[in-house]
């Protein structure tokens, strides 16, 4: 059964909060080892994955 | 229902058959009674050793009988005393000071939080919610290292202030979400009515809608205690031996030799930790079992 847009674009919303937080997490840890003269790939890597996420998903919300 | 059909001039009348009522055995009532036994055993049986242990001669620790023997309070004398070093009164005293702190707090930002999010209409609310979903899905465990470490430069490590505000930020998230679903849950027109009588939008949430959103504050309160008595991870790094909860505390418990675990001293302490929280619980599972189903069933 199709689901009703408008509760379609409030999960999408709660989905994009949700990634959202995990990429600015991500942001920060990045920053931190940067500060700090850390090894920065792995940490990079992750907040590239989140931010991936994270503008796919504000992308299928601008088109629903 | 009876129902008629006609056919031409013919007029039949039939009734459905009363439900079959077998032959006496209800499979289907013994198998949900015996789901039932199965996952009450399941969850109590911890609980129940603990106790009957907890009451155990020092001495019969390991005795497997299933019902209480060698009946003693040494255990609870034990758990009390400072003899050898466990201080579990005064870590009982830090738990509630810690728990009252952090569910007062997080229950005042909280119901504010998910009135705005629940009565509002702003552009990313949905959002806002996410995050505190995700900020309740961070492993507490990433955070250790660097609260332990920010703690120490400020001078806070075993301060009280410490472990509240760590806890306020596990608690926060669960106030957030119940309130939230329990608001929304109000009638719009309550709190229109109340503007009508000239109440301010802040009258109307305190004298109309703060009564009624009673059972889900409750809930909630209950529910952020329970958490913050519970909490381990970070009490362990972050308190000192004044400030220590009861988690903690228990946990560092020693027994009257060089490496003797207390088992019997520690399961007469679990007890008497986990008696508040029964308590609390019996007194106020309608409310709990209220505030928990509000939200799930829309229109």
């Amino acid at each position: 059964m199709a689901m009703n847009p408008r509760a379609r674009n409030q999960r999408l919303e709660m989905v994009i909060g949700i990634i959202g937080f995990f990429a600015v997490a991500a942001l920060v840890n990045v920053v931190a080892s940067l500060v700090q003269g850390k090894p920065v790939l792995m940490p990079m890597v992750v907040l590239v994955a989140f931010t991936a996420l994270l503008g796919y998903a504000v992308r299928v919300r601008r088109r629903s | 229902m009876a129902s008629v059909t006609t056919t031409g001039s013919e007029i039949q009348t039939s009734t459905p058959a009363p439900p079959h009522r077998g032959s006496g055995v209800r499979w289907g009532a013994i198998g949900s009674y015996a789901g039932i036994a199965a996952i009450v055993i399941w969850c109590l049986a911890p609980f129940y050793w603990m106790v009957v242990t907890a009451f155990r001669d020092v001495g019969y620790t390991f005795d497997t009988t299933p019902w209480p023997t060698h009946v003693t309070l040494d255990n609870f004398r034990t758990a009390f005393s400072t003899d050898l070093g466990n201080h579990l009164a005064r870590a009982l005293v830090n738990s509630v000071i810690i728990g009252i702190c952090t569910t007062a707090i997080a229950l005042i930002v909280g119901v504010f939080a998910a009135y705005a999010l629940s009565r509002l209409q702003f552009r990313g609310k949905f959002i806002v919610l996410g995050v505190v979903l995700g900020a309740s899905m961070f492993p507490g465990v990433a955070l250790l290292t660097p609260l332990f470490q920010l703690f120490t430069n400020i001078h806070w490590i075993g301060t009280y202030q410490a472990l509240i505000i760590p806890d306020i930020s596990f608690a926060l998230p669960l106030t957030v979400y119940t309130l939230t679903a329990f608001f929304a849950e109000m009638p719009w027109e309550l709190e229109q009515a109340a503007k009508i009588d000239g109440c301010t939008p802040g009258q109307a949430f305190r004298l109309v809608l703060l009564p009624l959103a009673a059972p889900g504050l409750f809930t909630t309160a209950i529910l952020a205690f329970i958490s913050s008595w519970n909490e381990y991870l970070l009490a362990s790094e972050l308190s000192n031996d004044s400030t220590q909860p009861v988690t903690v505390a228990i946990a560092g418990f020693t027994g009257a030799q060089p490496h003797q675990e207390p088992y019997t001293t520690v399961m007469a302490a679990g007890t008497i930790v986990t008696i508040p929280l029964v308590i609390m619980v019996l007194l106020f599972q309608r409310r709990i079992v209220a505030g928990l189903t509000a939200g799930g069933v829309k229109g």
